[in-house]
């Protein structure tokens, strides 16, 4: 199904991928902090166009790109209202920095969407899960949400599956009142409930043979380590941050407009 | 590591059960721009697990869930549904945690014909509640009043122990999660002349009373044909 495609992760090995997502959640963060930090068009310009590279290095353009292009329609809205209250309260002036800082607003939002995304486009649900366990949460926890993530697939397929058979027996969904589509939608519910519980039994099945919670102390095969690749993130993002509070309390960042006009 | 918090079954049950409303959670015939959407009672399975095996459990999953629901709105939908670390965590995490509590009410009683006027006077109050909010003080008498008239009908019937009051104590907990969210960290995309606060009833009201609607009515459903005891 091709709307589940986002959960199977496209399992690449590019530096990207392979840096630890404790820092990679770091820098996501400092990148947010930076943007909530400027209104200026200039920074916020090179903020959007650093990412770029990083998208390259990961070989994620296809999906970064889709995830641009969603986020434009929102980005449009964004411009526009701000655009229009702006010429509003200021008078209806159509003034050039009016529509600078429309743009720089804009420009924060797609700032935000696209390092999210890119964080969640390069981490593996493992990754995440390991991480989540190094950082001393329950295992159950972990172990849950990781092995959720995996079920979702293979759920979908199978409430695909039941919805076809109950369609193939006479069933509409798409027939009567609101309350009557309701009542049509407990025969696909309940057999994936069943269906669910009994895979829940086999599951359950495996995890007692492997001996799960047997032992106290359990350890990892792989275990995340700050490699090179991350401490020359970590060094990057410190890096960045320390520029951008001194940047934003000793320097004033000139407008596009003012560049212009002298 | 920690202690083992459950049996391996039950932990079981929480990861397919979860998973299972994942999968409803992408199934969504309408969405809103910032996230938050009408699924296809995406957050009954959750609920039917909290009301077989219990509150806490029901909080676990409920968390688990919140933490699934959160890669699922940045995958499938087009826009970011995060705009700061800790709104991420009211949003998700705390706002799903809420689905567990309908565990506390597994009674067998309150038909969905007794509560409807129980339900009326529930929402005339939060209603007035949002007036006084945002218009004026005044707005409180009512919602005094509604309030009080909802929660005598409730007691009156014997009912509270419904599962249909359990989805709406569930319902109220999440909006309320969503909507302090929606006041501290989204008002930046409210239309001036609303103002946050309305602005965030209005946005995220305008997706859970469906939601919760039709959850309400499966949840109803499940109970009374006894799928929660059901063993395979």
């Amino acid at each position: 199904m091709s709307m589940f495609s986002g959960f199977q992760f496209r399992k690449i090995s590019t530096p990207i991928h392979n840096l630890d997502p404790r820092i990679k959640f770091i820098f996501v963060i400092v990148i947010f902090a930076v943007a909530i930090m400027f209104n200026e068009f200039l920074v916020l310009v090179v903020l959007f166009f650093a990412h770029i590279p990083i998208v390259l290095v990961a070989k994620v353009q296809r999906e970064w790109i889709r995830s641009m292009r969603g986020a434009a329609f929102l980005a449009t809205i964004i411009f526009v209202t701000n655009l229009v209250f702006s010429y509003i309260y200021g008078g209806y002036q159509l003034a050039p920095w009016i529509l600078e800082n429309a743009i720089a607003l804009t420009l924060r939002f797609v700032v935000l969407v696209e390092s999210f995304s890119i964080f969640f486009l390069t981490t593996s649900p493992d990754h995440l899960g390991l991480a989540l366990e190094q950082s001393h949460i329950p295992y159950e926890f972990c172990f849950a949400f990781t092995t959720a993530v995996r079920f979702v697939p293979v759920l979908a397929e199978e409430a695909q599956t039941i919805m076809d058979a109950q369609k193939a027996r006479g069933l509409e969904l798409e027939k009567g009142n609101f309350l009557k589509r309701i009542r049509n939608y407990i025969p696909i519910l309940i057999p994936l409930i069943v269906s669910a519980i009994r895979r829940s039994l086999e599951l359950a099945e495996a995890m007692e043979s492997k001996a799960w919670g047997a032992i106290k102390k359990r350890t990892n095969l792989y275990e995340l380590k700050v490699r090179k690749g991350d401490y020359i993130l970590i060094t990057l993002t410190i890096v960045m941050l320390i520029i951008a509070v001194y940047v934003r309390l000793y320097l004033s960042i000139p407008s596009l407009t003012s560049l212009i006009s002298h | 590591m920690s202690e083992q918090k459950f049996e391996t079954k039950v932990l079981a049950e929480i990861i397919v059960v979860v998973a299972l409303s994942g999968v409803l959670y992408s199934l969504r015939p309408f969405s809103m721009p910032f996230g938050g959407s009408v699924t296809l009672g995406s957050m009954v399975p959750v609920m039917w697990l909290a009301l077989r095996r219990g509150v806490k459990i029901g909080v676990f999953a409920g968390v688990v869930f919140g933490l699934l629901a959160l890669p699922i709105d940045v995958l499938m939908l087009p826009y970011s549904p995060i705009a700061n670390p800790a709104q991420v965590f009211l949003d998700y995490p705390l706002a799903f945690a809420t689905l567990g509590l309908v565990g506390f009410f597994k009674g067998k009683k309150g038909h969905p014909q007794d509560l409807a006027e129980v339900g009326v006077y529930a929402l005339l109050s939060s209603l007035s509640f949002i007036g006084a909010i945002i218009h004026s003080i005044v707005w409180l008498v009512p919602a005094m009043v509604f309030f009080v008239l909802s929660v005598w009908g409730v007691i009156e019937r014997k009912a509270w122990q419904s599962p249909l009051v359990g989805v709406a104590v569930v319902g109220f907990g999440k909006f309320l999660a969503h909507f302090v969210s929606g006041v501290i960290f989204w008002s930046a995309y409210a239309p001036p002349e609303l103002g946050p606060y309305l602005y965030s009833a209005i946005y995220n009201g305008s997706f859970l009373i469906p939601e919760f609607v039709i959850s309400a009515f499966l949840v109803y459903l499940l109970v009374q044909r006894g799928t929660v005891e059901i063993t395979v």
